[in-house]
């Protein structure tokens, strides 16, 4: 399974640990600089389909009795994949001349 | 209306499974969105509002490929085709007799039981094939075929019931132009029956020839099933 951008942004953020929807949603906020906003709605619809292809999964609510979600194996696993696939991606465009080259 | 109810509200643009699973979950994040935005409430209600419209069209699609809804899109794809195949069925079988007139068939009648029935084998015949294609063998056919019927019937009735009786008794030599005849015959399958004993005549052989299909398809899938 290949990852849609707000996918892979909710798997980063849950890299750091189990989190409820609205610490992923600041997360991801956080980590792409503010480029990407996550409202309620996309966050919600990206977690039911990762949770239905076993990339995350619930875990005991917190003391705020919210429902939080973690990252399974697989998820893990498919995350790292689709880093060294925009890995890749990143070299190829330095090759190209799209990107300053790294030295 | 506070926020939240307004928010609650345009959860329903969702499905209800997703919104019994997820809606109280997506209410809190919004809750704590909205106290903790320092964007104007303008602002925040556009970006919930993008975000509610574009989220719950994409889960619509979802639920529309992989939910309860698809059986319900593939049950409603075989009433379309038992009406469409009948509709044409019907203007087709009327529009070729019109137009290989001889005078021999002068003054020739079909009781509206007779192209009742027939419209019903058709119906009947068309829905129970394209049950078989598209529905899981789970799904009890015998009952699904009949809430299909159903609907269609009444559509189907409406649409061609009188469209072979009036092509057969109202037979006149074809049209210089076949293609303006066959259009008019068209059009006569908008036409009602001619009164209420016709309806009710042309509706009974429908259902009864109809329900005679099913019958024989549901039997023979459920004798397939054991079989396995």
């Amino acid at each position: 399974m290949t990852p849609t951008r707000a996918e892979f942004h909710v798997l980063l953020a849950l890299m750091r640990g189990p989190r409820h929807g609205y610490g992923v949603m600041q997360d991801v906020e956080e980590l792409s600089a503010g480029q990407l906003r996550l409202g309620p709605g996309t966050l919600y619809t990206a977690i039911k389909r990762l949770r239905a292809s076993g990339l995350i999964s619930e875990c005991d609510a917190d003391a705020d009795r919210r429902r939080c979600y973690r990252l399974t194996r697989k998820g893990k696993s498919v995350a790292s994949d689709e880093a060294q696939r925009l890995s890749d991606l990143v070299s190829e465009a330095r090759k190209r001349g799209l990107l300053p080259s790294a030295t | 209306m506070t926020p939240e109810r307004l928010y609650t509200a345009l959860l329903t643009l969702y499905s209800k499974p997703f919104r019994d699973e997820y809606g109280a979950a997506m209410l809190d994040a919004f809750r704590d969105l909205r106290a903790s935005s320092r964007r104007s409430p303008l602002a925040l209600w556009r970006f919930v509002l993008a975000d509610i419209v574009c989220s719950a069209a994409r889960e619509q699609l979802d639920e529309c490929r992989t939910g309860s809804r698809r059986f319900a899109l593939r049950w409603l794809a075989t009433c379309a085709l038992g009406l469409i195949v009948t509709v044409l069925a019907a203007n087709a079988v009327a529009w070729t007799f019109s137009y290989f007139y001889h005078p021999y068939f002068e003054g020739l009648t079909v009781p509206p039981w007779g192209y009742g029935a027939c419209l019903g084998l058709v119906l009947g015949g068309t829905i129970g094939i394209g049950q078989w294609v598209l529905l899981p063998a789970q799904v009890r056919r015998a009952r699904q075929w009949a809430l299909a019927s159903g609907i269609a019937l009444p559509i189907a009735a409406l649409l061609c019931g009188a469209v072979v009786e009036r092509t057969l008794t109202g037979m006149k030599p074809v049209a210089a132009n076949p293609y303006v005849d066959a259009l008019d015959v068209l059009m006569r399958g908008l036409y009602q029956p001619k009164n209420w004993t016709d309806l009710a005549v042309q509706f009974t052989a429908m259902a009864v020839s109809g329900l005679a299909i099913g019958a024989i398809t549901a039997r023979s899938h459920a004798e397939k099933r054991h079989a396995y």
